[in-house]
């Protein structure tokens, strides 16, 4: 088998952005056979990926290859594609088998084939007793479970699945995960996107993360939640005697690395061990009759690594640590990439020079 | 009921070229023409008009044959009724088939966000737009030509045996003219369609442009004798063709050499028109 003919994506610096907008920055990778999440907030640039990668859009610069060649008007490429898109939009009066034998044929088999094929698909996905009632009718998961079968009917060997556990049930989500793993176990690549990091995890170890159109970090998804726990973390308490709590807390709690009062009647303490601080506001309010009205944490997890991410990202930039790379934000992506996976095998040769030097600078 | 027991069996043979998909997206293309009801009414109103044609023909020509001989039936004109027959199926069928299938084909499309499943596949918007601008073209065409050609053999057969071969011979005209029907047809309403995402308006610009220009040339050319307007017609600039095909006298200055330059130009324009606007949401989609 040629390397054209392996299923793989890789982008070399692509870029897209819609007039001043930037939808998509520099991003560099590999994506070898087997499942990928790729994880970001909304408005991160994953849809956009998605579609530059199915084909749809032209990056404004670099490349995407698809399998060896640029997927943009090739159909010898979109042939070998599945792209499940993200938007819940189906024709309401064709029957769910009407839609996906048209998809079948599209993608090059004879009509009877085709028929044969989307049934396959549809009772793949456990639509088996519903695929002749109009898509109108359907609830979002069973639409969910359409746009999947159409993007597997025709065995793609890259599957592209834009946010596909949206709006579904437990048993569909289980009917849909268990796809991708066997789609995956049969050499395809999956790219999954999602901004839930619990959806990635009960699914594949692989993970990209992507935020402000850059990619800010790939590796295995343990070591995104040891960046979590690495990441200093925000405890906020609303309290009468906010003052004495922070003492009280400052004496048993380990990590706290800062303390602020934002407004009358709250403390925030700033900590790399939220466990311990949790435990000692506990402990404090207990001991010292304080009366404790809300404790929060203003960090939406995976939400606040991505800025924190980006942040790090940007104090990287400016400190000039890829500076003589000449490639910043690459690069900055490729040392996120050392960071968490040393040897992850994502990043183009030129780059390690510049993450090690990254990694010097911070 | 498992798939297996749906008798399913892996492919082993070859997949069909990605030129393949243009009659794929024109066999979807009728079959979703076929979900409209404007387009089902169209074809069941689509037997009316030869009907009262073949009615015509069998009173007039066969009538006449039979009262007073096979002379009497030899100044029979079989143009008459041809071209009202196409003026008839214009204005009735082809209208609500084109308001049906062709003006909220595109529309349709953004709507449902279908360009993302279509262009995902080996589909080209060249492709594409062939299929959805020949579904409407196909619709239109077998309403209006195998319905003369019906109405063409009563006149054949009600006419004297001398004039079997001339009248015979109108069925190139009407060939002529419902291919340039379905072509203009096809590509303005589908033209249209691309405007927009609400089928609603759509729809409205398309019964527009089919009306009101005809309507104020009709005015124009009634009060002051003026004929050009029609040439912001194009169902008026059919009509012109259609006389000229059907050798019908007219005392208008317009005439069928002003008529192919103004529909050809439609025709092209049209299809640049649509391209540029799929190319166009290909990426806003």
């Amino acid at each position: 088998m040629s390397s054209a003919d392996k299923a793989s994506i890789v982008a070399v610096r692509a870029s897209k952005w819609y007039g001043k907008v930037t939808a998509l920055q520099d991003v560099s990778l590999k994506l070898d056979p087997g499942v990928w999440g790729l994880l970001g907030p909304n408005g991160s640039g994953k849809t956009t990926f998605m579609r530059m990668c199915a084909g749809l859009i032209r990056p404004s610069l670099g490349e995407v290859r698809v399998c060896g060649e640029r997927p943009f008007a090739n159909s010898r490429v979109l042939a070998r594609i599945g792209l499940c898109p993200e938007a819940d939009a189906l024709y309401e009066d064709l029957t769910a088998l009407e839609f996906v034998t048209a998809m079948a044929q599209l993608s090059g088999y004879p009509l009877g084939e085709a028929k044969d094929r989307a049934v396959k698909s549809l009772a793949d996905f456990g639509l088996e007793s519903a695929m002749e009632r109009r898509m109108g009718g359907y609830s979002r998961g069973m639409r969910q479970r359409a746009k999947l079968a159409q993007a597997v009917v025709a065995d793609p060997d890259v599957l592209l699945l834009d946010e596909p556990l949206t709006g579904t049930d437990p048993t569909s989500r289980q009917v849909i995960l268990d796809q991708i793993k066997a789609r995956a176990k049969k050499g395809a690549v999956v790219l999954f996107s999602t901004h839930v990091l619990h959806e990635v995890e009960t699914i594949t170890e692989q993970v990209l993360l992507i935020a402000r159109g850059q990619v800010v970090a790939q590796g295995k998804v343990h070591e995104i939640r040891d960046l979590l726990e690495e990441h200093p973390h925000h405890v906020r308490v609303h309290v009468d005697r906010p003052r004495e709590l922070a003492a009280s807390v400052l004496v048993s709690a380990k990590g706290v690395v800062a303390v602020e009062f934002p407004a009358e009647g709250t403390v925030e303490f700033l900590t790399k061990e939220p466990d311990s601080t949790y435990t000692s506001v506990a402990k404090a309010a207990l001991d010292g009759g304080f009366e404790i009205k809300a404790l929060t944490s203003p960090d939406a997890t995976l939400e606040a690594l991505f800025h924190y991410l980006v942040e790090r990202s940007g104090k990287m930039a400016a400190s000039g640590a890829d500076a003589g790379a000449g490639k910043a934000p690459t690069l900055q992506a490729q040392g996120y990439e050392k960071a968490l996976s040393p040897g992850a095998g994502a990043a183009a040769p030129s780059a390690a020079p510049a993450a090690e030097s990254t990694r010097e600078a911070e | 009921m498992t798939v297996r027991d749906l008798g399913y069996r892996p492919y082993e043979g070859v997949r069909l070229p990605p030129s393949n998909n243009t009659w794929v997206m024109l066999r979807q293309g009728l079959a979703r023409a076929w979900a409209s009801w404007l387009v089902k009414i169209a074809v069941f109103l689509a037997f009316g008009p030869p009907l009262v044609a073949a009615a015509y023909v069998v009173i007039a020509a066969g009538g006449a044959r039979m009262m007073q001989g096979d002379e009497a039936a030899m100044g029979f004109d079989g143009t008459v009724p041809l071209r009202h027959l196409f003026t008839a199926q214009t204005w009735l069928v082809v209208s609500l088939i084109t308001l049906g299938a062709g003006a909220p084909a595109i529309a349709e499309d953004l709507t449902f966000r279908a360009f993302q499943f279509y262009f995902a596949k080996p589909v080209t918007a060249v492709q594409y737009y062939a299929g959805r601008a020949l579904a409407v073209a196909v619709l239109v065409f077998l309403v209006s030509f195998p319905p003369a050609v019906l109405v063409d053999l009563v006149i054949v057969v009600m006419t004297p045996l001398e004039r079997a071969g001339e009248q015979s011979a109108l069925i190139l005209p009407c060939l002529v003219y419902s291919v340039l029907l379905a072509a203009v047809m096809g590509t303005a309403s589908v033209a249209i369609s691309s405007l927009s995402r609400s089928r609603a308006l759509t729809m409205s610009a398309w019964i527009l442009c089919f009306v009101v220009p005809h309507a104020l040339a009709a005015v124009v050319e009634g009060i002051g004798h003026w004929p050009w307007l029609y040439l912001a017609s194009f169902t008026g600039l059919l009509g012109v063709i259609a006389d000229a095909l059907f050798h019908v006298e007219t005392h208008s200055q317009l005439l069928w050499y002003h008529a192919v330059p103004v529909l050809v130009l439609l025709i092209v324009g049209s299809t640049a028109l649509t391209l540029h606007r799929l190319r166009r949401a290909e990426v806003i989609t």
